[in-house]
């Protein structure tokens, strides 16, 4: 716990760092003060005198930080989820694309993206407006989440192997199924799809943040309960028992969190990847895998993570951008190929 | 899905329009987003005022060089675009996602809209449209006209005859699928006076060969980025695209086409439609 006394604030200063970072850099250059002071502006504070012009605080306010915000929300949440899932399945090699949430997610919007008017009607479509593809998709991650459940129940217990490889022919399914939907698209709905399956905060405002937020903040907020839990969980299913804890319910309730955590952030943003993964794995190697401190912890590490891989994707190719999921990949695939390897060792060796 | 930025969009229209009738648009930093647009701005002999365009803009190549480059029109960053300090931006209502048209069009930078380009009424429309905003209307009445004549001159030289049974397929990056009807590949055929022979189906869809033998084709048409490179007979060109078996079929012609001339709409419609008319009428038989 003593070097936890220090990750955390360091973390949350990190976090700050990123946001402000977020916030003023882009593709159009305004300056710190400008951003710092369109910030203030609200408030009627005003410290100097060159005011950032009505389209500077704009981009500020519009573009940049509702979009930071939404990479906050789905960093930490993704890893959250991560850590939860490697909890739950006593597996640092768990994530939640393993069991099928994210892919139930990406049909379910894949879905309402292609077919939505002719299931559900175009009055309905247009009434949902700008909630239709998230609450598809979230629909989408809890009826897998749910199926896998039952199906993995043997007797009272969930079982962690059938769960794997019933998530492994979840997955495989919702990828024909996608493959039926493309084939049955139009032109026009087929890029977005691909532009929705690539991953990118573009689609951040205050609108769609403000509707969406209760899905994240809420299972975020409630998580930390299970903190003891599951490193009693660590011990095995077993042990965690005999330490007076009711293993099924917990899984239960775990199985749904990561849902609706999972499920929110691919509507949103479609599917990032690997933040669920590395995140707590840093965590673990240079902190503790004490969960009191790895939620939170990685919480705040996949937000900022999040945050400052964004820069790079509006900013790289500017005046275009690149869809994120291809950075997250980058960074986390060799993360994920070293902890193989590292296994691998183990067992050889 | 959501009315609400088409809405806007509407409104911002309507506003610009009663503004606009003495104040002249700024046109010193021109970016136009969409193919059709770069084309028909270019057309309307403004290009010179434009410093960026999107992927999906490729014609007039020559021209297009150096130009920044916006990304694509569906998956568009506002903040980019914003970055360039466009004084006007010309688009369609293709522009996406819906987030970052929002944004552009909150944004007070002057923006028009015009109606998707899919068939020849909302390309004359739009040519019309971006003709009064560029304040060239003499050039885009001109435009329209001549794509109108050359539209009249290909109905003229199919009139009263057998419309020939066309198999549209389009070929990229080694991929081979057939053009269905809601295409704009489907929209020229037909204003060509060629009849699609997979029109029973809506966007571009695989088919497989064996399906394809046993269709009798007076026409193929192959749909290429680079033609000049698709093969110089029939046999080469389906051979190219694994299809060589079917150049036994009896009375076939086969074309390879300019896929971006012959599968979009916008100010070079009316000589495709010309061109493909030509080439599925030719001479001997009229």
């Amino acid at each position: 716990m003593n070097r936890g006394i220090i990750l955390l604030p360091l973390l949350g200063i990190l976090l700050l760092f990123s946001i402000l970072c977020g916030c003023s850099f882009g593709p159009m250059k305004i300056s710190l003060a400008s951003t710092i002071h369109s910030f203030l502006e609200p408030l009627e504070i005003s410290y100097m005198d060159s005011l950032p012009t009505k389209i500077e605080s704009m981009v500020i306010w519009d573009i940049r930080f509702p979009r930071v915000l939404l990479g906050v929300l789905v960093g930490s949440s993704l890893a959250v989820a991560g850590a939860l899932m490697q909890g739950l399945f006593r597996n640092p090699l768990a994530d939640p694309g393993i069991i099928g949430v994210t892919s139930g997610g990406a049909v379910g919007a894949s879905i309402m993206i292609v077919l939505g008017s002719i299931i559900v009607g175009d009055e309905f479509v247009d009434t949902l407006g700008a909630f239709a593809i998230p609450l598809a998709a979230i629909t989408g991650a809890f009826m897998v989440t749910l199926l896998i459940y039952r199906l993995s129940l043997i007797g009272e217990h969930v079982d962690i192997v059938s769960m794997l490889l019933i998530g492994i022919a979840i997955n495989a399914l919702a990828g024909a199924l996608i493959g039926i939907i493309v084939f049955m698209a139009t032109d026009e709905e087929v890029r977005t799809l691909t532009f929705w399956g690539l991953g990118s905060l573009a689609r951040g405002d205050w609108h769609m943040l403000s509707c969406a937020a209760p899905f994240f903040v809420i299972p975020l907020l409630f998580v930390s309960i299970f903190s003891k839990s599951l490193n009693a969980l660590l011990l095995g299913e077993e042990e965690a028992m005999h330490l007076g804890i009711e293993v099924s319910k917990l899984k239960k309730i775990l199985i749904l969190t990561t849902a609706s955590l999972v499920g929110a952030a691919v509507s949103l943003t479609g599917s990032i990847g690997f933040i669920a993964l590395v995140v707590p794995h840093i965590i673990r190697s240079i902190a503790t895998s004490d969960h009191r401190l790895l939620l939170p912890a990685a919480g705040l590490l996949g937000a900022s993570l999040l945050v400052l891989s964004d820069i790079v994707a509006r900013t790289l190719v500017s005046p275009a951008e690149l869809p994120i999921g291809i950075l997250t990949a980058l960074l986390g695939a060799p993360v994920f190929l070293s902890l193989l390897i590292r296994r691998k060792r183990q067992i050889f060796v | 899905m959501n009315r609400l930025p088409n809405l806007i969009g509407i409104l911002m229209f309507f506003a610009t329009a009663l503004i606009g009738r003495d104040l002249k648009y700024d046109l010193s930093r021109l970016v136009t987003i969409g193919g059709p647009v770069t084309e028909t701005v270019f057309a309307l002999g403004m290009g010179k005022h434009v410093i960026a365009k999107d992927q999906s803009s490729i014609y007039p190549p020559d021209l297009l060089v150096g130009l920044e480059d916006v990304g694509y029109i569906r998956s568009i960053n506002a903040e980019g675009v914003l970055s360039i300090n466009p004084s006007l931006i010309l688009t369609t209502k293709s522009l996406g996602p819906k987030v970052a048209a929002k944004q552009l069009l909150n944004s007070g930078v002057p923006i028009h809209q015009t109606e998707k380009m899919i068939d020849l009424e909302s390309t004359i429309e739009s040519i019309r449209v971006i003709g009064e905003i560029l304040d060239q209307r003499d050039r885009s009445e001109n435009l329209i006209e001549e794509i109108q004549m050359n539209i009249d001159q290909a109905k003229s030289l199919y009139a009263n005859k057998k419309k020939p049974s066309v198999l549209f397929l389009m070929n990229h990056g080694g991929n081979t699928q057939a053009a269905g009807k809601g295409t704009k590949g489907h929209g020229i055929l037909t204003l060509s006076g060629g009849e699609n022979m997979f029109s029973d189906f809506r966007g571009y869809k695989p088919v497989s060969k064996e399906a394809l033998l046993t269709t009798y084709p007076d026409v193929i048409l192959v749909a290429t980025m680079n033609p000049h490179l698709a093969g110089n007979n029939s046999k080469e060109i389906l051979e190219k695209i694994n299809l060589g078996i079917l150049a036994d079929l009896p009375d076939l012609r086969v074309y390879a086409i300019e896929m971006s001339y012959y599968m979009s709409f916008g100010p070079r419609t009316g000589q495709a439609v010309l061109d493909l008319t030509q080439k599925l009428f030719p001479k001997q038989s009229l």
